[in-house]
C-alpha cells in the first residue's frame, strides 16, 4: 500500500482550472492507496516529501513551460531528504495541441535526475480550459483512471489527451473568450 | 525609444548605453496568479507595480535583451516570474500559426531578442532553454531570437563582447 503527494503547484488561481483533473485522480488513487495527500504550494511542507512513495505535480503551464511557482517548489525540496519516490506530472495547457506541455515535461526529468528521483511518466491534457465545457470529458476522464491506475502499479505511463477536433476547439475557445470579455466590461459599466 | 536589457545579476550600465537596464533583483514585482482576468480586460492586469511599465515598454522597443540565469533548462525563478506577467502582452483568442494555435501578441512591431544565458547549463540544457525560447515567442513578431551561453564566471567578459550592440 504506497503513500501518494498530489502537489497542484500551478500558479495561485490556475490551481482552480487542474483542480478538477485532481479531484478525479484522487478518487481512483483513494480507493487503493495507503492514503492520498492533495497538496498546494501554499499547504505544501518539503520535509514531509520523504515520507511519501509516488509525488504527482499537477499544473497548468505558464509561458509555454512550467510555473515558477513549481520551479519554487523545486527548489524548496533540493537538499530536503527524498525517498527514492516515483515521480509523475500531471501536465494541462491551454491551447489544443499537447505538445506544448513537452517542454515542461522535459525540465521536470531534468530535475528528477539531479535529485536522484524516478520521473514515471506523464498525463497530458490539452484545452484545459474547455475540455470539460465538451464531450470530450468523458474521454478525459478514461485517462485519468489509466493514469491513476498506472500509477497505483508503479507503472511508466505517457499519455495525452486533449478536445476531439481543432475546429471544435478553435469554435469552443474563441466563443469562451467572447463570452468572458463581454461579461467582463459589463460588470465594468455596471460599476460605474 | 531606447531598448530594454532585463538582468537578473548586477551588470554595468555602462555597456549597454542605449537601453534602458533593469535589474529585477531592484525592482518590485508580484507573481502572475494565472487566472487569465487580465485577458479578459484587454490586458489591464491587476497588479499595478513596476511590471505595469516594463511589459508596455517591451510591446514598444525594438531590441530586447535577457541576461538570466540557465537552470534545468529553463529561466531562473525571478526571470520566469517576470515573463509570466508578460500574458498581459498577447491577446485572448487563439490563433493558428505555423500549423500550431497560440495567442498572437498585441504589439505589432518587429524586434529582435537577443537572451545571454548563463550558469553551468549542459548540451542537453541548452537545447531545451533553445526550444523553449521559439516556443515562447510564437505569435510575437520577432525579427530574431538568439541565445548564447557562458558560465557565470565568464559572463563579465561575455556582456562586453555584446556591449554596444544596442547601439544598432
Amino acid at each position: 500500500m504506497a503513500k501518494i503527494l498530489i502537489i497542484n503547484s500551478s500558479l495561485k488561481h490556475a490551481q482552480d482550472f487542474v483542480d478538477p483533473f485532481v479531484q478525479r485522480l484522487l478518487v481512483h488513487l483513494s480507493k487503493e492507496a495507503e492514503c492520498v495527500d492533495v497538496r498546494t504550494t501554499n499547504s505544501f511542507d518539503e520535509r514531509t516529501f520523504f515520507e511519501y512513495d509516488q509525488v504527482i505535480f499537477a499544473f497548468m503551464t505558464a509561458l509555454d513551460s512550467i510555473p515558477s511557482s513549481t520551479l519554487e517548489v523545486f527548489q524548496k525540496l533540493e537538499g530536503q531528504p527524498k525517498n527514492n519516490a516515483d515521480v509523475y506530472a500531471l501536465i494541462a495547457c491551454d491551447e489544443y495541441e499537447t505538445e506544448k506541455c513537452d517542454l515542461s515535461q522535459k525540465i521536470i526529468e531534468k530535475w528528477c535526475e539531479k535529485e536522484n528521483l524516478h520521473f514515471r511518466g506523464s498525463l497530458k491534457i490539452g484545452s484545459v480550459l474547455f475540455i470539460n465545457k465538451s464531450a470530450s470529458k468523458f474521454v478525459v476522464a478514461n485517462y485519468i483512471k489509466g493514469f491513476a491506475i498506472a500509477i497505483l502499479k508503479q507503472a511508466k505511463v505517457y499519455s495525452r489527451v486533449t478536445m476531439l477536433t481543432e475546429n471544435i476547439f478553435m469554435k469552443t475557445a474563441n466563443k469562451y473568450w467572447n463570452k468572458e470579455i463581454k461579461k467582463k466590461s459589463k460588470e465594468k459599466r455596471q460599476k460605474k | 525609444m531606447k531598448n530594454l536589457v532585463i538582468t537578473d545579476k548586477d551588470i554595468s550600465n555602462q555597456l549597454f548605453k542605449n537601453s534602458v537596464v533593469v535589474n529585477l533583483n531592484n525592482i518590485h514585482y508580484s507573481s502572475c496568479t494565472g487566472g487569465l482576468e487580465c485577458m479578459k480586460c484587454e490586458g489591464a492586469c491587476y497588479f499595478k507595480d513596476d511590471m505595469s511599465i516594463i511589459s508596455k515598454w517591451m510591446n514598444d522597443c525594438q531590441l530586447i535583451i535577457y541576461v538570466t540565469k540557465v537552470k534545468y533548462g529553463c529561466f531562473d525563478i525571478p526571470f520566469k516570474r517576470m515573463l509570466e506577467r508578460l500574458i498581459v502582452n498577447k491577446e485572448p483568442f487563439y490563433t493558428m500559426v505555423d500549423g500550431e494555435t497560440c495567442h498572437l501578441g498585441i504589439s505589432q512591431l518587429r524586434k529582435k531578442l537577443l537572451v545571454i544565458g548563463y550558469g553551468d547549463a549542459t548540451e542537453e540544457e541548452k537545447k531545451m532553454f533553445k526550444d523553449l525560447l521559439d516556443e515562447s515567442t510564437l505569435g510575437f513578431t520577432y525579427s530574431s531570437v538568439d541565445a548564447y551561453f557562458c558560465d557565470e564566471c565568464e559572463l563579465e567578459e561575455t556582456l562586453n563582447t555584446f556591449g554596444g550592440v544596442d547601439l544598432g
